[in-house]
């Protein structure tokens, strides 16, 4: 762990520009180099699975295409896109509201078992002495560091009141572009995210590769390894990017009998590139 | 048990020793009135009974005849001698109640070279189907008679055997899910323990309730075994007391740990003894308490449960195939594709632990039950009916009983970690399939032999002596584990 001072050359450049550079920042395992892109990702502790689903996909698409995923390590979206980046080997940042060694000490065990993974090839940062709690004001100022690491700022689902609303106020004031992916009608842990776009504050993220434009980069396209399995394989492959689905539903969508879905599914298993759910359903890494 | 009478001299007393409980120490009413009101005398004398051996309590009501008979004997009102074993209540009047717990009572008696038996005439079916010689007594008086050979009753006649059973769910009748008929398939042959996971109303329970249609026969010691524990939860049938088809029991999650494996005082066997041999059904297992989920490890372990009261044990066997089923997430929707669920993700997590992990660690296959489209629903082509399915069942436990003679394992389910690795031996393809997973999905030694039990079964329903790659891959499909 190291601590650094603004002044520091370690201290992240894009915190270091913003007018809420903290003073001190305490940092554990390796921050990306400066001009390694970078998204945030932010969103409600509470959501639902389909703010879950977009999450993990687009932190997967960015962290796949060797953009850092930054956020800020609560529960829901948070997590799920950390989460995502390391599911697919990526890079991601976390930046706690607590001290470091605070939040390794007391924390709850799920957030540090994504810390822990975080730390192969990723960052944990805190402006916060070791040994500070998480308060109803840290969390704010965490979010503040959290809009100015990332190049861009996407929120995936917030309700009205949301923290991921005051990521998205503080990332206008210091300029960064910010997206938000439409929700349902009506959805009320939408209302927040949705209203940033009605209200011409954010932009409507409908695809990935405008975060992309904006960054310059090109998404890397995925499956090439997966050809190996063949013609049947790619087409399990497009059928399951739509969504986890249980053998029968893979089985109807290619037309094959059983065994040969079996046999299939295994080779898939074992080369990694599908997992299962837990409840007897199968998804893509 | 031997019930022993001594009628001496002295003032009027009668007192019954050996430990027996409330029931059988009221037994000196209940015998004292059914002596007078049948035409007897009740001796005014000293009267002792001894139930031995006197160091075992005494538990029931099914003494009563036998004390009344010994009394009998002792004050000289019956000359002959009585053999066989006398079972039976008496009531006020004389008359003979049944009781319940028969057959295992009856079993000992014949491992002890009693062939005959005096029983109430409700139980009489139930040492006759066993093979015994049984007199169904309706009245005490009419016990005497007979001992005394002045009007025999007829033995009662062996019950016919019980008629094929019939089911309320063929398989036939399910639309689709192909993957959990094939996992039930799986289950019924290699006794493979199964956890279902969908939405409400795709027909987990339907699914469930049709295994027993595919279950093969009870083999014949099984029948008594099994016979014998429905009698002493009193619950045989007393027109056919030899269960014909596999017990299903389908307990509610309101159950009680008592209700689950059994208590109280004498232990009565519970669920998961009622389901020996056959399958225990756990709908919406996750919201039976843990607690009580918990108790399940023991049978699962051992395919028996020890229940330990105060002043008694008594262990029944518990060897059954547990089939779970339970939803998604809390509002039951999560990853249906026609609906979006609204679980918060701290709710499914929390619900999905509910299961406790060593009851997941006993879970062998993890089958998704996806709503059926519309037209398979309306899909009128002919469906494989749950016979052939069991056709094949049978088949794979033949191979399954050849594999295990002389040991007292049956499916495949049962086998030991020496045994898994004497008979589930892969061929070449079947071998870099399975090494192949178990190192890409960290699969630990326990997963491993539990793949490889499956992976059995599999080639045993395809009558293949060694596993392929492709029983190995229907094993690791079904596994699901995350």
């Amino acid at each position: 762990m190291i601590e650094v001072a603004r002044s520091d050359p370690r201290y992240p450049e894009r915190l270091r520009e913003t007018s809420f550079a903290p003073e001190r920042l305490w940092i554990r395992g390796r921050v990306p180099p400066a001009r390694t892109p970078s998204v945030a990702i932010v969103g409600t502790r509470r959501m639902t699975d389909l703010g879950r689903r977009m999450a993990r996909e687009l932190a997967m698409v960015l962290a796949r295409s060797g953009v850092v995923i930054v956020s800020g390590l609560a529960q829901g979206v948070d997590s799920t896109a950390h989460a995502a980046a390391i599911a697919v080997d990526g890079l991601t940042v976390a930046v706690l509201g607590e001290g470091l060694l605070e939040f390794e000490t007391m924390g709850p065990v799920r957030r540090r078992r994504i810390a822990s993974a975080i730390l192969e090839r990723g960052a944990l940062l805190s402006q916060f002495p070791l040994d500070a709690h998480g308060d109803r004001w840290s969390f704010p100022k965490r979010n503040a560091v959290v809009a100015a690491l990332g190049d861009a700022v996407v929120v995936v689902e917030a309700p009205l009141g949301s923290g991921a609303l005051i990521t998205a106020a503080l990332a206008e004031r210091i300029g960064r572009p910010l997206f938000a992916i439409p929700g349902p009608l009506g959805a009320a842990t939408w209302l927040g995210s949705n209203r940033l776009i009605s209200d011409g504050r954010a932009q409507l993220l409908a695809s990935a590769d405008q975060l992309a434009a904006l960054l310059r980069i090109d998404l890397a396209r995925r499956g090439s390894e997966r050809s190996a399995l063949g013609p049947l394989a790619d087409r399990a492959v497009a059928l399951l990017s739509a969504g986890p689905a249980d053998a029968d539903t893979i089985a109807a969508g290619l037309g094959a009998p059983l065994t040969e879905v079996a046999t299939l599914v295994a080779e898939m298993l074992i080369g990694g590139g599908v997992v299962p759910t837990g409840d007897g359903r199968f998804a893509l890494r | 048990m031997w019930v022993e009478a001594d009628v001496a001299n002295g003032l009027p007393h009668f007192s019954i020793v050996g430990l027996p409980d409330t029931a059988v120490s009221e037994a000196r009413e209940r015998v004292r009135s059914a002596i007078r009101n049948s035409g007897f005398e009740f001796p005014l004398r000293r009267i002792v009974v001894n139930l031995a051996p006197a160091e075992r309590r005494k538990e029931g009501t099914g003494f009563d005849l036998a004390i009344a008979l010994a009394i009998l004997k002792a004050s000289g009102q019956i000359e002959r001698e009585i053999d066989g074993l006398c079972l039976g209540e008496l009531s006020l009047d004389g008359a003979v109640r049944p009781i319940r717990g028969v057959m295992p009572r009856i079993l000992r008696a014949r491992d002890n070279g009693i062939e005959r038996a005096y029983l109430p005439a409700a139980n009489a079916s139930e040492a006759a189907a066993l093979g015994s010689e049984s007199i169904p007594l309706p009245h005490l008086r009419a016990a005497v008679e007979h001992v005394e050979g002045r009007a025999r009753l007829v033995p009662a006649p062996v019950p016919p055997a019980a008629p094929e059973p019939s089911w309320d769910v063929d398989l036939a009748d399910i639309a689709g899910q192909d993957t959990p008929k094939r996992a039930l398939e799986i289950a019924a042959a290699g006794g493979h323990n199964l956890l279902l996971v969908g939405p409400p109303g795709t027909g987990k329970t339907m699914l469930a309730r049709a295994l027993p249609s595919i279950l093969p026969p009870l083999e014949p010691d099984e029948v008594l075994l099994a016979s014998a524990i429905h009698s002493v939860a009193g619950l045989t049938d007393p027109d056919r007391p030899l269960l014909r088809a596999r017990p299903f029991r389908a307990p509610h999650h309101t159950a009680s740990r008592l209700a689950l494996v059994g208590g109280g005082v004498p232990p009565r066997p519970g669920e998961v003894s009622l389901a020996h041999a056959g399958a225990l059904f756990l709908d919406e297992v996750g919201e039976f308490p843990p607690g009580v989920l918990e108790t399940l490890r023991e049978p699962l372990e051992e395919g028996a449960v020890t229940i330990s009261r105060a002043g008694s044990s008594a262990t029944y066997p518990a060897r059954f195939t547990l089939v779970a089923a339970q939803n998604p997430c809390p509002c039951g929707r999560w990853g249906d594709p026609e609906a979006e669920c609204t679980c918060l993700p701290d709710a499914i997590a929390r619900y999905r632990a509910r299961i406790s992990g060593p009851l997941l660690d006993r879970i062998d296959m993890r089958v998704a039950v996806p709503r059926v489209p519309y037209r398979e629903l309306r899909d009128r082509r002919e469906r494989e009916t749950s016979a052939a399915v069991r056709c094949r069942v049978e088949r794979a436990r033949a191979r399954m009983r050849g594999r295990f003679a002389g040991t007292r394992r049956r499916c495949n389910a049962e086998m030991t970690k020496r045994e898994v690795e004497r008979y589930c031996e892969l061929d070449a393809s079947g071998e870099r399939l399975v090494s192949a997973a178990v190192s890409a999905r960290r699969i630990s030694a326990r997963g491993y032999h539990r793949l490889l039990r499956v992976a059995r079964t599999v080639a045993d329903l395809a009558e293949a002596e060694t596993i392929a790659s492709e029983h190995a891959a229907v094993a690791l499909l079904l596994r699901g584990e995350a």
